[in-house]
């Protein structure tokens, strides 16, 4: 949960040094919003952990040629379209597709059975939420926030409230929240796998995998009043207080079924042979495309928030990082956050403190809030006055990571579609929003 | 043969409902917030999207928690589906499900259907892929202007005898998003409304058992 200001941090900043920043290979383009005239560049040294904010006075400077993301940040996703050359069919697919996809269509373009190009359509799932989050009071943002992205919805409504409620937060009501950001770890990468398990038709995993995400769930509700945990953040603090004792006892129930399952899981050649060499993003093409997360910790290049955030660095908190790149890898990668997430949970449920719950500091001005989400970074930035929401800017991670998706999975076959897409873990309505 | 084995060990998980009450395990208290001792004109004040009158709107609340500071209490009743019309048929019945502009929560609760907890198959009801082969429009999400077209077609491509249910607080009444417009019904009549934000498996269970008439028989 990294927070600051972000007045005191921007700088203004020719084209000409906005390119050079561009071509630094150690930065990466988090974000870009337009406020007031103004064109927002947000930058992050993942070495380092610094996020930097620059600006530009009306500029019509293209940054996409140096960052394809650019594009996307934008909403321009039309960039990424190509030529379709004879021969080769423009396959639309979506947005009413069978089974329970979200509503999301995908251009294709394909060549027999080969897939040449992949351009999400986003639009389908606008709601609106940046702009129906201004002038509301913050704690009706949060709901708001949380109604965004249902299954990331700690994170989102963690990182407004970071924002906007500066360093005063009691530590119960910290390590609550941390509790509950792991949780919603667990519970959607044990969906990332039952999901997997699903499209390489290994119908017995995936029952046991649903059961368990249906687990967590349960804990949720018996936890937090909520099987998603809405409702639990608040401006300044939390709103419930938990009972350890059922978390333990029920962690450890999770973590004996999920160690047999997934020793089961990874010794399954059939399983195996289809996610290996699926979707190869090489290490190459995360620096240049900016991936976040998961997808980025797969093919070898650490970037996560929680390694310079004060907090974790107390608990025992480490990256998972696989080189390959493949859905395997990703899929690895995940396996080692579930076991993290459990024993981090565990650590911070033994050693909670007794404090108050919620304090009423308030942190006016222009500030941002970032946190990890299950599938990469989420950054929000604000600006609050009086306890009122004037500008709102979300970078979700999903939009990235569809860049990062449209990449890899060129090359590959149709059946390999959804080996691909499941193992980004992504998510329309998060970069829809 | 490990897998069949780990199958057997792990017994029957799938619920009594709706032969039994939802246990507490199933449905903790996530139902409609109660007023015990309640300062009710607090939370009709602060209540984010008017909810609260002198009933409680379930097609309005988000279960935010919001009124409980204000004393109400939740409840642990999830069962609020209401019906106007529902479908001639006493077995199976086939569901396609669009997404209208959902935040995801609802998709993952309709995907839970499926889990050994619920296995709704065991009641009949299956997803199939296609509208020409379904009995039931299952909307979920706030209507967003661009999925409207796709889901009025789906509608008319679907053959009779068939019904709207639209499932969670967005696609009922628009929720926390709604400026003024109110949700689905704008577009098409809805027959069964299952509220819940997103509803838990059993509110959905529930819906879907009505929606069939198989309770009032």
């Amino acid at each position: 949960m990294i927070h600051g200001n972000v007045e005191e941090a921007i700088k203004e900043t020719s084209e000409y040094e906005l390119a050079e920043m561009a071509k630094d290979k150690k930065l990466t383009l988090t974000a870009y919003f337009r406020k007031d005239e103004l064109d927002i560049y947000i930058w992050t040294d993942y070495n380092s952990g610094k996020t930097q904010f620059t600006y530009v006075n009306n500029s019509e400077f293209d940054l996409g040629t140096l960052r394809p993301i650019y594009y996307a940040l934008c909403g321009n996703m039309d960039a990424y379209l190509m030529e379709c050359p004879n021969g080769v069919v423009e396959l639309h697919y979506g947005p009413v597709t069978s089974g329970l996809w979200e509503a999301g269509a995908f251009r294709i373009l394909t060549y027999g059975e080969r897939i040449l190009n992949v351009v999400p359509e986003l639009g389908y799932k606008y709601r609106g939420v940046e702009d129906k989050m201004v002038g509301r009071r913050i704690e009706e943002a949060v709901f708001l926030i949380e109604r965004m992205c249902g299954t990331n919805s700690v994170a989102y409504s963690t990182a407004l409230c970071k924002a906007v409620e500066g360093n005063n937060t009691p530590d119960r009501a910290e390590y609550i929240r941390v509790i509950a950001l792991e949780l919603e770890r667990l519970y959607n990468h044990f969906r990332v796998i039952q999901r997997l398990a699903m499209a390489a038709s290994q119908k017995v995993a995936t029952s046991h995998f649903s059961a368990l995400v249906e687990e967590v769930l349960r804990l949720n509700a018996k936890l937090f009043k909520h099987r998603y945990i809405f409702g639990l953040n608040i401006p300044g603090g939390i709103r419930r207080n938990i009972d350890t004792d059922i978390l333990l006892r029920k962690l450890d129930d999770i973590e004996k079924e999920f160690e047999e399952l997934i020793d089961l899981l990874l010794n399954s050649r059939i399983f195996i042979d289809r996610i290996h060499n699926t979707a190869v993003l090489s290490k190459d093409d995360v620096l240049r495309l900016d991936a976040v997360g998961v997808t980025a910790k797969g093919s070898g290049v650490e970037r996560d928030v929680r390694t310079f955030d004060s907090f974790y660095s107390e608990t025992p908190f480490s990256v998972a990082l696989q080189h390959s790149g493949d859905s395997l890898a990703r899929m690895v990668v995940r396996v080692e956050e579930i076991r993290n997430s459990i024993e981090i949970i565990r650590h911070l449920a033994n050693e909670m403190p007794q404090t108050a719950l919620k304090s009423d500091n308030k942190a006016d001005g222009f500030r941002y809030g970032r946190v990890e989400a299950p599938q990469g970074d989420v950054l929000v930035v604000v600006e609050a006055k009086d306890d009122i929401l004037k500008w709102v800017g979300i970078r979700p991670s999903s939009l990235i990571n569809y860049v990062a998706f449209a990449h890899a999975v060129r090359g590959n076959i149709f059946t390999d579609f959804p080996f691909a897409i499941e193992s980004f873990g992504l998510s329309f309505a998060e970069a829809d929003r | 043969m490990r897998w069949v084995l780990r199958g057997l060990k792990k017994g029957i998980l799938t619920t009594k409902y709706p032969k039994k009450r939802p246990s507490y395990d199933e449905v903790p208290e996530i139902g409609i917030p109660m007023p015990k001792v309640a300062d009710i004109e607090s939370a009709r004040k602060y209540c984010p999207t008017n909810a609260i009158s002198d009933t409680i709107d379930v097609s309005k609340c988000i279960f935010c928690g919001k009124c409980e500071e204000y004393g109400f209490k939740r409840s642990r009743n999830v069962e609020f589906a209401e019906v106007r019309k529902s479908l001639p048929f006493s077995r199976s019945i086939h569901i396609f499900v669009v997404d209208v502009g959902s935040c995801n929560a609802c998709n993952m609760e309709l995907e839970m259907l499926n889990n050994p907890f619920y296995d709704f198959h065991r009641l009949g009801f299956f997803f199939t892929p296609t509208p020409r082969h379904a009995d039931v429009l299952l909307v979920i999400g706030y209507p967003t202007d661009r999925m409207i077209d796709a889901l009025l077609e789906a509608y008319d491509a679907m053959p009779e005898p068939k019904i709207v249910v639209a499932a969670g607080t967005c696609a009922l009444s628009g929720g926390i998003f709604e400026e003024g417009k109110g949700g689905l019904e704008r577009y098409v009549e809805v027959d069964v409304k299952i509220p819940g934000c997103p509803p838990p498996p059993i509110a959905l269970l529930h819906g879907l058992l009505k929606a069939r008439g198989g309770l009032s028989k």
